[in-house]
């Protein structure tokens, strides 16, 4: 049975495969053939493919050495180059490192998921692609580009990360800043807990630089609606307090907090004009893909 | 009152300690839980959940109940109702039970226990009783007799020469004590194994005070004769083969003697401590028929002499008829048969004689003195009237033993012709010449009649025979396969016709049929089938003294019957030959241990004392701890399914 492109965007399937290029090339390519066209194929400097002559064809990408060998007439297809840039920025804080009962994954790992699939749907459109991922410092990073290998490094520094902790938005989105040189797209992929305040702010100074910016908070079911569970000790991942609750009690008041920290969020964001997407690790990578793509053909 | 079949199951109940830890191993706790962020997390009370703990609470005890209703029901309690029985203070009633067994004869145990009755009437001061007994009760005084006529009764009686059963006397003393006031039972004993094991006694309760006081000086050196029997042997004399123990515990020289008319034949052997041997006389048979054993005087006189009857049992005769002229190795076939059943002899009763007849034989007028008629392949060549007679001898009880010969379809069909056997001739896989290997008879499974007799090396030795040929054979009906071929085909059938039996064997019972009458096996498959068909010798009837005649033997001695089996000795009776001696049972040195007595006496016995006493027999308990226990059950299982599931609130 043909695995369906849907399925290959489901996080519980994506979540099997250990390799990040593998995921990465089946996810978008499925993504791609979805949508039944190839959006960028152009005319660039970089030898793509041949294709067969059609009438009105600009000669000039006709191969003649090719006619002159085998007297059939055929257009060379360069892979279109830009200028644009795409930045990853991934939190790579200690509470990224959780995965609920009904979650496929962690966060982190769903985070990294939608890293791969963008840097090399980047990648195959010519995009310079870069990666900057965060803790409580600096963890890596790799300035934009797409010459040979660049795809190869970001999906190996993403799988090499570790996850420690808490997460210092302000400090190094500033640290990201100073390194910002040209336009492009700044994608934030983070559960953008305890920074409904900072994460606004910074992105809306990226704005301010002519980039456009995508927030991607990634967040657990269970981070909504608390998990269904007995009386519990609750133990914080990166400060280690503890608080013992019964979730059937204080349910309805955390959803309500939550609510309130998501409306925060969403109205900093749309302030600022921060597209915001909010995922859960149950939901299907198509989501932020297609996402980014309209942000994509924006900027062109 | 309440009473246990099973009591020792009631430490089980310790196991309800489990439960118990379980329940407070695995009460309700807070369940540690890594999350991203407790931000929105406010602490709350734990819940005290009335309605849980109870549940829970609930359930620990519907499962403490239920395990303790098992584990009672299955020590199996009875309830039985309480009599009125009033007990009455004030010196007790004693009842002395006094072993006359043979045993007691010996060992100095008779003195000592007359000794013991004085010191007892001496030291009671209540009634006391007296029930003396062998295989029965001898006598029996109830309490309250006077101290003398106890001493003098016990006096008048010396220990015969029967088995002790101590049931009856046992009986009889339960039935003097009554089932009320204080009481005591003394027993006076050597209280040998074979006295005091294998019988149902009543039980006493345990409100009956029990005294035991063993006699007899078991340290005296002994030696027993234990069995002796008379084989033929050649130039009219006998043969007698007698077995001797040596119950002492130090090696000595033992001297057996065989009386047989005037003549004695003395051994002398040497025997090491606890050594049985086997004692071999070879005697001219005397006129009167009859013998005796004897060993020098010991601390058992009884089982010094032992009486036989010399008289070799009579061989049983089984006759040939030889197929003559037409078939003459089959003259080689009786040969093998006739020397493995004559060298079987010496030693293993019964003896076979084994002789050859023309076919022209007139079966007629000896067929009351042949005991088996054997046909070597000589039925294919009988006419009408011969077979005939064969058929009428077998009827009335006769035995034959019939093999293949050359023309086997001829007899088979005759057999079946002359109304003889069903059993039809199929063909002869040995002959097709298409074959190298042998045939091999099959490994006698558990229930064959010939798995008694091999067993290990024999039964190996007996399935590497060769058959190099045989007649495929469709066995009749009701004939019974005692061996067959690996490949299934019946090699030995049994069937039986009217009184008598017929052996058919689907191979000769020579070498040139298979390798079987050069094997270890061949005797044994030869005497066994033969003998399972002749039946056991029941012209010598061996009785213990006291034991009674059989029940043909006693309408033919009418009146004296009992006179007959009071003393040991050898007499003919019905055309058959008694022979009488003391259990041998009763020289065993062994003792019995007291605490067993004392146990079986006293056992869950008060139920068995208030069966008697009330006649209202005990209630058992289990179906109502059973149904308590099913009960538990169900309200356990309901009370522990979860109940219904919580509404899940999914993040949309």
């Amino acid at each position: 049975m043909a695995t369906s492109a849907h399925q290959l965007l489901d996080p519980a399937h994506l979540a099997q495969l250990g390799n990040y290029a593998l995921l990465a090339r089946s996810a978008v390519e499925g993504f791609l053939s979805g949508m039944h066209r190839s959006l960028f194929h152009g005319f660039g400097t970089e030898f793509l493919q041949y294709r067969d002559y059609t009438p009105g064809a600009d000669l000039k990408y006709l191969d003649w050495k090719l006619l002159a060998r085998s007297d059939r007439l055929y257009t060379k297809v360069y892979q279109e180059e830009t200028n644009m840039n795409v930045y990853l920025v991934l939190d790579a804080s200690a509470s990224m490192d959780y995965r609920g009962e009904r979650a496929a994954c962690t966060k982190f790992r769903y985070a990294c998921m939608i890293a791969a699939c963008l840097a090399y749907m980047a990648s195959r459109q010519g995009d310079n692609v870069g990666l900057f991922a965060y803790g409580d410092s600096l963890r890596e990073i790799i300035p934009p580009g797409h010459r040979g290998g660049q795809l190869e490094r970001i999906l190996q520094a993403l799988s090499r990360l570790k996850l420690e902790g808490a997460a210092e938005h302000d400090k190094m989105l500033q640290v990201f800043g100073n390194q910002l040189r040209h336009r492009g797209i700044v994608i934030l992929l983070s559960d953008m807990l305890e920074g409904e305040i900072v994460l606004p702010e910074q992105l809306k100074r990226y704005r301010l630089r002519h980039c456009d910016t995508l927030a991607l908070q990634v967040l657990d079911p269970d981070e909504l609606d608390l998990p269904e569970t007995g009386v519990a000790r609750f133990r914080d991942i990166e400060t280690g307090r503890e608080v013992i609750t019964w979730p059937e009690a204080t349910r309805e008041n955390y959803k309500s907090l939550m609510g309130d920290f998501q409306e925060t969020l969403r109205k900093g964001f749309a302030d600022g004009q921060v597209d915001h997407l909010r995922l859960t690790t149950d939901e299907s990578l198509g989501y932020a893909l297609a996402r980014y793509l309209h942000h994509r053909e924006a900027m062109i | 009152m309440l009473s246990f079949a099973q009591p020792l199951f009631l430490y089980t109940l310790a196991g309800l300690a489990l439960p118990l830890i379980a329940h407070l191993v695995n009460r309700s706790r807070a369940q540690p839980l890594r999350f991203p962020s407790i931000r929105f997390i406010a602490p709350s009370q734990v819940p005290r959940d009335e309605r849980r703990w109870l549940r829970d609470l609930l359930l620990l005890c519907l499962r403490l109940l239920l395990l303790a209703a098992i584990i009672i029901a299955l020590a199996g309690p009875r309830w039985t109702p309480q009599t009125d029985v009033t007990v009455s203070t004030g010196d007790p009633l004693t009842m002395i039970v006094l072993d006359a067994s043979a045993s007691m004869g010996g060992w100095n145990a008779w003195e000592q226990a007359r000794e013991a009755i004085d010191q007892e009437l001496e030291a009671t001061t209540g009634a006391t009783g007296l029930v003396i007994f062998d295989s029965e009760v001898l006598a029996a005084v109830a309490p309250g007799g006077n101290a003398r006529s106890i001493r003098q009764i016990a006096a008048d009686v010396t220990p015969g020469q029967r088995e002790g059963n101590p049931a009856p006397a046992l009986e009889a003393a339960l039935e003097r004590l009554g089932g009320e006031g204080p009481r005591r039972l003394v027993i006076i004993s050597d209280f040998q194994d074979s006295t005091w094991q294998g019988a149902r006694w009543p039980a006493f309760g345990e409100d009956v005070e029990l005294a035991f006081v063993q006699v007899g000086d078991r340290a005296l050196p002994n030696a027993a004769i234990l069995e002796a029997r008379t084989f033929p042997a050649s130039d009219g004399m006998v043969r007698v083969l007698a077995r001797v123990r040596n119950d002492a515990g130090t090696a000595q020289d033992i001297t057996l003697t065989l009386r047989a008319a005037e003549n004695e034949t003395t051994q002398t052997l040497s025997f090491a401590p606890g050594q049985t041997q086997s004692v071999d006389f070879l005697v001219d048979l005397p006129e009167s028929l009859t013998g005796e054993l004897v060993l020098a005087e010991d601390a058992y006189a009884l089982d010094n002499t032992y009486a036989l009857s010399l008289a070799p049992p009579l061989p049983s005769s089984v006759i040939a008829i030889l197929p003559g002229m037409e078939e003459p190795e089959k003259l080689e076939e009786v040969a093998f048969v006739q020397k493995a059943l004559t060298a079987s002899a010496g030693n293993q009763p019964p003896a076979f004689s084994v002789n050859g007849a023309a076919p022209g034989f007139n079966l007629t007028e000896v067929a009351d003195l042949v005991d088996v008629l054997y046909l070597p392949g000589s039925l294919a060549y009988l006419d009408e009237d011969q077979l005939a007679t064969v058929r009428n001898y077998i009827e009335n009880g006769g035995i034959a033993l019939i093999t293949p010969g050359q023309v086997a379809p001829r007899q088979f069909r005759l057999m079946r012709e002359g109304g003889l056997s069903e059993t039809a001739f199929l063909g002869r896989p040995g002959r097709h010449g298409d074959r190298r290997e042998p045939f091999r008879i099959a490994p006698l499974e558990e229930g064959d009649e010939l798995k008694a007799v091999f067993d290990g090396e024999s039964a190996r030795d007996l399935a590497l025979t060769e058959i190099y040929q045989y007649v495929k054979v469709r066995p009749a009906e009701a004939a019974e396969v005692l061996l067959v071929t690996e490949e299934g085909d019946p090699l030995l059938l049994r069937e039986t016709l009217g009184q008598g039996t017929l052996i058919i064997s689907a191979i000769g019972l020579d070498p040139r049929w298979s390798d079987l009458p050069l094997r270890n096996a061949y005797l044994p498959v030869l005497r066994e089938v033969l003998l399972q068909a002749i039946g056991e010798d029941t012209s010598l009837v061996q009785l213990d003294v006291g034991n009674p005649l059989p029940a043909e033997l006693a309408s033919v001695a009418g009146p004296d019957a009992a006179l007959l089996i009071e003393e040991p000795g050898v007499m003919p009776l019905g055309g058959k030959v008694i022979q009488v001696n003391v259990s041998r049972d009763e020289s065993s040195g062994g003792t019995v241990m007291l605490s067993d007595i004392r146990g079986r006496l006293n056992r869950p016995a008060a139920t068995d004392n208030l069966i008697a006493a009330s006649s209202v027999p005990p209630t058992e308990l289990w179906p109502w701890l059973a149904a308590l226990a099913v009960i538990f059950l169900l309200l356990e299982m309901i009370l522990s399914t979860p109940a219904a599931p919580q509404r899940k609130v999914w993040h949309a």
